[in-house]
């Protein structure tokens, strides 16, 4: 092992530090970087990384589409464009066993999609799904892992910023990537289905049925109250296929057209817009503080040589991509218990990337199952953010051993849709292949 | 003293989030123009790129770290006792105050080279970026002042002059999600 190989290895260790401290995660990242290409070179190319990487990173055209991506999920939520999802799932699954917990995984991916944050939208369904599912005496653990899984959908299902990030760090094809993720995401969500309702078939006590009636009346009301959202999403999916806006520029029109959407449904306040925007601006500097950060990493890591050390050492061991991802994804499944994804996805690329590079693995699909391994972490016990999340917007109601009991079905679950990722790499490949 | 400093972080954060309502509608008006009019309008990547991004992603630093937004790993943080969590957040505070004061004359110094440079992108349009340079130092600075006013009267004195508020911002993520 030579010096710059321990360099670079210690000042992983001193980033881990800081982090844990408390110390807000770009910076200990950049710092980090700015000591170690110190101790590497010198001081001078050391402060030139300080005063030129900040600037030159953000004004990227492409990063552009991560604060229009953030408005359009603000306007959305805000607005009140995603109220009465679950009201109306239920309206059509209510009837079917373990129907308000699919409705659930139905309607949380839908807000995740257009939320962009699988923590904020396990939030919200704690507080209108869980009450619900209780009341009709559903077991609090079917319900709680419902919600807390549902959530994680939302960063396969496009518009997603995790996999925006991934093409930007990768230089791989966001577009693709976004078309990529539809089918894992509808994968997913129908095995999280089947399992609900394998599960309350087989035993009714779990999720006793429901004996409520909608008329057809009713079920077309409800869906006139839920158009907004799937619109959004298939406007700006399908504008990216026919490649009238690149993605660049699709987040700027899905905001502009859920700002449209939510003043025709007379749903729009100048407050509304005020504080959508601030959001958007704060949540834009939090995620780039990070990027900036993960940038200076790269710069680090690559003169330390320590990414090329760690694949040749890996490389020895293993003789292709698959045992690879094995170990990344164990890696991902523990950091991913306590650091939440994006900052996870963005600390970890600068090492990753030159490995998956020397072994030729598909970008695509890699950013797809990365997407699904770090999703996985946010359920995953004994520190699982989503679970977090719901406990502290659900109180003492039901306890954290419990939440976790019922993710754990969920969790099994997932790791079957992601050995299915894994083995047949044409779920994520096969549709950007025949659009493009 | 406070007036100024949240007045000044907040009009910084302010002018960010008009930015982002300016940067959706020039990137609408663009796809629009070029699809329907086959007039796209000028500079739209430059002026995203050197002016709305650099105003949206720096400006509202300081008011992010005012509301302690930043993202952070607080597993071990709130296991520890006391005393210890004040050891570490005086340790982290120093580090940030190390890392924003660095930025600040790092980034100070760049701003005033292309100033005197008169630094512009040369595309198909001609565009002056360098006056967009100085929203870093600004931001940084005014952020490294903030750490310092908390180290000095939360951590070292007992006595904080800013709130850090850590109730505000959770409340906070949870309307964002309503």
């Amino acid at each position: 092992m030579t010096d710059q190989i321990q360099i670079g290895l210690i000042g992983i260790a001193i980033a881990f530090f800081l982090i844990i401290i408390r110390t807000p995660i770009g910076v200990a990242l950049a710092l980090v970087s700015f000591g170690g290409i110190y101790a590497l070179t010198s001081f001078k190319a050391a402060w030139s990384i300080l005063t030129i990487v900040p600037y030159n990173f953000i004004t990227d055209w492409n990063l552009s589409a991560i604060p229009t991506f953030l408005l359009m999920g603000y306007i959305a939520s805000q607005a009140g464009l995603t109220g009465g999802l679950f009201a109306a799932m239920r309206v059509f699954f209510g009837r079917v066993p373990g129907g308000l917990a699919s409705s659930t995984v139905i309607a949380s991916a839908l807000f995740a999609s257009a939320s962009g944050s699988s923590v904020a939208t396990a939030a919200a369904f704690s507080r209108i799904a869980v009450p619900e599912m209780l009341k009709a005496r559903y077991q609090p653990g079917l319900a709680c892992g419902s919600v807390a899984a549902a959530g994680t959908l939302g960063s396969l299902i496009p518009p997603s910023i995790l996999l925006i990030l991934f093409g930007i760090f990768t230089d791989a094809s966001i577009s693709a990537l976004f078309i990529a993720g539809v089918i894992p995401g509808i994968l997913s969500a129908a095995m999280y289905i089947a399992m609900i309702t394998l599960r309350s078939w087989a035993d009714p006590d779990l999720a006793p049925v429901s004996n409520e009636t909608y008329s057809w009346n009713e079920k077309w009301r409800t869906l006139l109250d839920i158009w907004p959202l799937p619109t959004l999403i298939i406007a700006v999916l399908g504008g990216i296929s026919a490649g009238f806006f690149t993605p660049t520029e699709a987040g700027a029109v899905g905001a502009f057209l859920a700002i449209i959407i939510a003043v025709v449904r007379k749903q729009m306040t100048w407050g509304i817009f005020v504080r959508a925007t601030i959001d958007t601006a704060v949540g834009t500097a939090t995620i780039f503080i990070i990027a900036i950060g993960a940038s200076m990493l790269s710069s680090f890591m690559a003169l330390s040589g320590l990414p090329a050390f760690l694949s040749s050492v890996l490389l020895e061991y293993t003789n292709g991509p698959l045992s690879l991802i094995l170990i990344i994804g164990v890696a991902f499944l523990i950091l991913g218990m306590f650091i939440e994804s994006i900052s996870l996805i963005l600390l970890t690329l600068p090492v990753v990337l030159p490995m998956l590079l020397a072994l030729d693995v598909n970008l695509i699909w890699f950013g797809i199952i990365m997407v699904k391994l770090l999703e996985i972490g946010l359920i995953s016990p004994p520190l699982g953010m989503n679970v977090f999340v719901m406990k502290s917007s659900l109180g003492d109601q039901i306890p954290l051993a419990v939440m976790f009991k019922g993710a754990m079905w969920f969790i099994l679950v997932d790791l079957m849709t992601l050995g299915l990722l894994i083995s047949f790499p044409a779920i994520s490949l096969w549709l950007p292949g025949i659009v493009q | 003293m406070r007036y100024i400093i949240y007045g000044s972080a907040r009009q910084l954060e302010l002018c960010s989030a008009a930015v982002l309502g300016l940067m959706m509608l020039h990137v609408v008006a663009d796809v629009i123009g070029r699809q329907f009019f086959s007039t796209p309008a000028p500079a739209t990547t430059e002026v995203v790129a050197f002016y709305y991004m650099v105003a949206i992603v720096f400006l509202p630093l300081p008011f992010i770290e005012l509301r302690n937004q930043n993202i952070v790993v607080d597993v071990l943080y709130e296991a520890v006792p006391t005393t210890i969590k004040r050891i570490f957040s005086g340790l982290s505070e120093v580090v940030c105050i190390v890392f924003f004061g660095l930025m600040t004359f790092a980034s100070a110094d760049h701003a005033v080279e292309a100033y005197i440079k008169g630094e512009m992108v040369q595309g198909y349009y001609q565009v002056i970026i360098w006056p967009s340079r100085f929203a870093l130092p600004l931001s940084f600075g005014l952020v490294a002042f903030i750490l310092v006013i908390r180290l000095i009267s939360g951590t070292l004195l007992q006595r904080p002059l800013l709130a850090s508020d850590r109730e505000s911002s959770a409340h906070n993520i949870e309307d964002a999600s309503k």
